[in-house]
């Protein structure tokens, strides 16, 4: 896996030109919605795998890479938008960099092109779950058991593995192809019991037969038949080359003119269940519709070789969405499915008869040659072949239709003068005079041994079928069983890890939490445990926040157990929205001390919880970025406590004062809402909880004035002279500033009510922008420039900043 | 081939060598084939057993 060293990003998404330094850091970038966060996170999955998440899976139809991955004004010019990654590649100990255009997604440049190093990024490009949205953590938590087996396969890899679709089709296919050839067995062992007269293939009634010929030529009995026996050994060749036996024919027209009798009646209730469920489909177009594209999707599943879809030749971002997109498409049509299934299992009856048929058939078409019958021959020999085709045809639904009228009719398809030319060659052979004691012994040993061949090359064919079968069957249930068994261990192992984790960021309420993920063919069940009253579905009792979190935990014991040490790298897109502020602090130590080798690029549109992450040490200033807005035109606009009041005086130089006044805005909000935070500041009470500039600052400047008071006079009291008089300048500059500000009024006023900036002129604004520069200061440290905050939160002992430069005791000594 | 898939394959070849219910050789080729593909296909997997290896019968 990798760590990001930085980023630039051009013309992607929402960005115009981006920078970033990420410094194989975990990274924190916050921003209002719709500040291009998610354009970041997008760059970078770009980067590293070539796709784009958000514009593939669900709810994506008719989004694609090529069209919507580049910025909307550079949609006709995709070669100009592009991204370009320096990563390290810890297993190799190596930087590279990749550089990848939206124009060409598939053909990155990497550089150096090492064989290791490319290897590296074509692992990366082969794990896009390295990027996780809030909109997919849902994907583990709110969906059906099946999905999640899909989605859990999907991520952990498992489901080209876990797909036994290949072994299962080919025991089934291998299965039909043994009934086939049983059925081939069958008529060649009733043509050679018919032939030599007996009731059951034992040999020694077999022998019995054979030997009243041989002893009749004065032949030696055969005493023992083993698998190179010949019944008419000891024949002269000319005696072998005669093989009719005028008995064994009468008995095979006979047996065949018999059958012809009962053709209208055969499988006749299977034929016409056919043909009812046909009619059905007719009836139905959608439901015949579903089993036509049943088979068609079934066959293009299997063709799948990559993205490209077989069936259309449609491109696929990804080959597993195009793999999903079928799937699903199968799921919709279980109806269809059992339907196709009866279809198909009374084919299989008649397919069955038709192989009886088609044995009789055999023996007497070589009597009527024999016989110089040659119409007689053509029309069994036609017949055979119409039976065979009718065979293959019963073995899909599209054959099935195909057959409906034939099956409706009399599937069989016997001539109508086929009785009479039966009874014809009846007569004919009947009319040889018979054949004498030693003839007769002569050709029935002849005839016996080419059926006997016939049956042990049937019986070989079957055997092999057979073995191949049931070899086909037992390699399925090994696999089947193996990959219960990997996965029963994989999810306890994945389970243990989830309860740890969300038991880490819920420790003060649900310490005590435990998980059971329960897999069942094809699905995998999820209860969890909620205040020890027992184990239900994740919705059923726990809050929103809580199934954020539980989705965010699974997904990390996913990719531990995918990874285990190499679980370098992860990209969360707002995945703790609903998360609340204390558990958000335990989140943190979570990522801190369970994966403390991972960079994870956040992003959040919650300032304060971007706040919170540096607070708790998870990042510092240096690996945070903001954004306070963005435009078409300029993408993120990236705030900068150290530069916002560069940008605010270049605006101004420009008589820009519309685009400072905003960027001062947007500052103060920013800040204001930061520091009522952290310093436990008492705005007045909105239900609603949306507080404004309006609210914030108000409460923030009499309660940092009160804080400094507190600081001076415990520093007093610690008669510590250098904090209390750090305590009194910044208590003065808030004066200072909050006079200058209150001098200002009017135009703060048109400040904090929006778009009433634009009549303002820049004599007018500068002032109300050194006043707030000025007060903004005595909020933040000159060392790290981290906001200061009061801890603890409810009855503050200590101002502070981060970095511990300061630190103003608020308690008095006593 | 993953680590995890792997590990199936393998520990699904050694079932089968344990088990006795097949040819060495068949294993071998069904070996081969999950090594070369990870989404091997049926009709791969229909003409290992098709073959005389995947039966008794010479």
């Amino acid at each position: 896996m990798i760590k990001l060293e930085s980023a630039h990003i051009e013309e992607v998404r929402g960005i115009r030109k981006l920078d970033i330094g990420f410094q194989k850091e975990t990274f924190c970038i916050s921003g209002p919605n719709g500040s291009g966060k998610s354009g970041v996170i997008d760059a970078i999955e770009f980067g590293l795998t070539g796709q784009i998440s958000r514009l593939t899976g669900r709810g994506t139809k008719g989004l694609t890479v090529s069209e919507h991955g580049p910025h909307v004004d550079k949609t006709k010019f995709p070669g100009a938008a592009f991204v370009e990654l320096k990563v390290f590649l810890p297993d190799i100990g190596k930087s590279a960099t990749i550089t990848r255009k939206i124009s060409a997604p598939k053909k990155p440049k990497i550089v150096p092109s090492d064989r290791d190093v490319l290897a590296a990024f074509e692992e990366v490009a082969n794990h896009p779950e390295i990027a996780l949205s809030r909109r997919e953590i849902l994907r583990f938590i709110l969906v059906e058991p099946t999905k999640r087996s899909e989605e859990i396969q999907t991520i952990l890899k498992l489901d080209e593995i876990g797909d036994t679709r290949a072994f299962n089709t080919a025991q089934n296919k291998l299965q039909i192809a043994s009934q086939a050839v049983a059925a081939t067995l069958t008529s060649s062992r009733n043509a050679l019991l018919l032939h030599l007269q007996i009731s059951a293939l034992r040999a020694e009634d077999l022998l019995g037969s054979v030997n009243k010929r041989r002893k009749l030529l004065s032949l030696p009995e055969i005493a023992e038949l083993s698998a190179d026996t010949t019944l008419d050994a000891g024949l002269s060749s000319s005696a072998k080359v005669n093989d009719f036996n005028k008995q064994s024919s009468l008995r095979d027209v006979g047996a065949l003119t018999e059958a012809e009798k009962g053709f209208s009646v055969l499988a006749k209730a299977e034929a016409a269940a056919i043909v009812r469920d046909l009619a059905r489909l007719e009836a139905d177009p959608a439901l015949l519709a579903a089993v036509q594209r049943r088979s068609f999707i079934e066959k293009g599943l299997e063709l799948v070789e990559g993205p490209e879809c077989p069936l259309c030749d449609r491109p696929w971002d990804e080959e597993q969405h195009l793999r999903d997109h079928l799937k699903a498409k199968l799921a919709k049509s279980e109806e269809a499915r059992k339907l196709q299934e009866t279809l198909l299992k009374n084919g299989g009856a008649i397919a069955r008869e038709a192989a009886g048929i088609i044995g009789l058939l055999g023996p007497v078409q070589k009597i009527a040659d024999a016989q110089g019958q040659a119409g007689l021959s053509q029309t069994l020999g036609g017949l055979k072949t119409n039976l065979e085709g009718l065979r293959t045809g019963l073995t899909t639904v599209d054959g099935l239709t195909g057959l409906k009228d034939r099956l409706a009719t009399g599937w069989p398809g016997a001539p109508k003068a086929l009785s009479k030319s039966l009874q014809g060659l009846t007569e004919k052979i009947a009319a040889i005079p018979d054949q004498t004691t030693t003839l007769d012994a002569q050709t029935f040993l002849t005839t016996a041994q080419f059926r006997l061949a016939d049956y042990r090359e049937a019986m070989r064919k079957n055997e092999a079928a057979e073995n191949a079968a049931t070899a086909a069957k037992a390699a399925y249930e090994a696999y089947c069983d193996v990959m219960e068994e990997e996965l029963n261990n994989l999810y306890d192992e994945v389970q243990k890890d989830f309860s740890t984790f969300y038991c880490a960021v819920n420790e003060d309420d649900e310490g005590q939490f435990t998980a059971k993920l329960t897999p069942t063919a094809g699905s995998l069940s999820l209860d969890v445990n909620f205040y020890d009253r027992g184990l239900f579905p994740p919705a059923a009792f726990h809050s929103e926040g809580h199934q954020d979190g539980m989705g965010v935990c699974l997904y990390l014991a996913l990719m531990k157990r995918l990874f285990g040490k190499r679980f370098t790298f992860a990209l969360l897109d707002d995945v703790v929205m609903s998360v609340d502020a204390d558990h958000r602090r335990q989140f943190c130590k979570l990522l801190k001390t369970h994966f403390p080798d991972t960079q994870f690029v956040i992003t959040t549109h919650d300032r304060v919880w971007a706040e919170q992450m540096k607070s708790a040490g998870l990042v510092t200033s240096k690996t945070s970025l903001a954004f306070h807005s963005w435009t078409i035109d300029t993408g993120p606009l990236v705030e900068s406590n150290a530069e916002i009041w560069d940008e605010i005086a270049a605006s101004l130089a420009k008589g820009k004062v519309e685009v400072a006044a905003a960027a001062l805005r947007h500052h103060l909000e920013y800040v204001s809402r930061l520091l009522a935070d952290q310093l436990a500041a008492a705005p007045a009470f909105r239900a609603d909880g949306n507080y404004d500039l309006g609210d914030l600052m108000p409460a923030v400047l009499p309660r940092m004035k009160l804080l400094l008071g507190k600081a001076v006079n415990a520093a007093q009291s610690w008669a510590q002279d250098a904090r209390k008089q750090d305590a009194l300048n910044r208590k003065q500059t808030l004066s200072e500033s909050n006079a200058a500000l209150n001098v200002e009024q009017w135009a703060v006023n048109k400040l904090v009510h929006y778009n009433e900036w634009a009549n303002l002129g820049r004599r007018d604004f500068e002032p109300v922008v050194k006043a707030f520069r000025d007060m903004l200061e005595i909020f933040s440290c000159p060392a790290c420039n981290s906001w200061l905050y009061v801890s603890p939160r409810q009855s503050p002992d200590t101002l502070r900043c981060t970095c511990g430069v300061i630190s103003l005791s608020l308690t008095e000594k006593k | 081939m993953s680590t995890l898939q792997k590990q199936i394959a393998e520990k699904f070849l050694a079932k089968l060598a344990e088990s006795k219910s097949l040819h060495a050789e068949t294993i071998h080729e069904l070996r081969t084939l999950l090594a070369a593909s990870k989404k091997p296909k049926a009709e791969e997997i229909t003409k290992i057993f098709q073959h005389p290896g995947g039966g008794d019968i010479k």
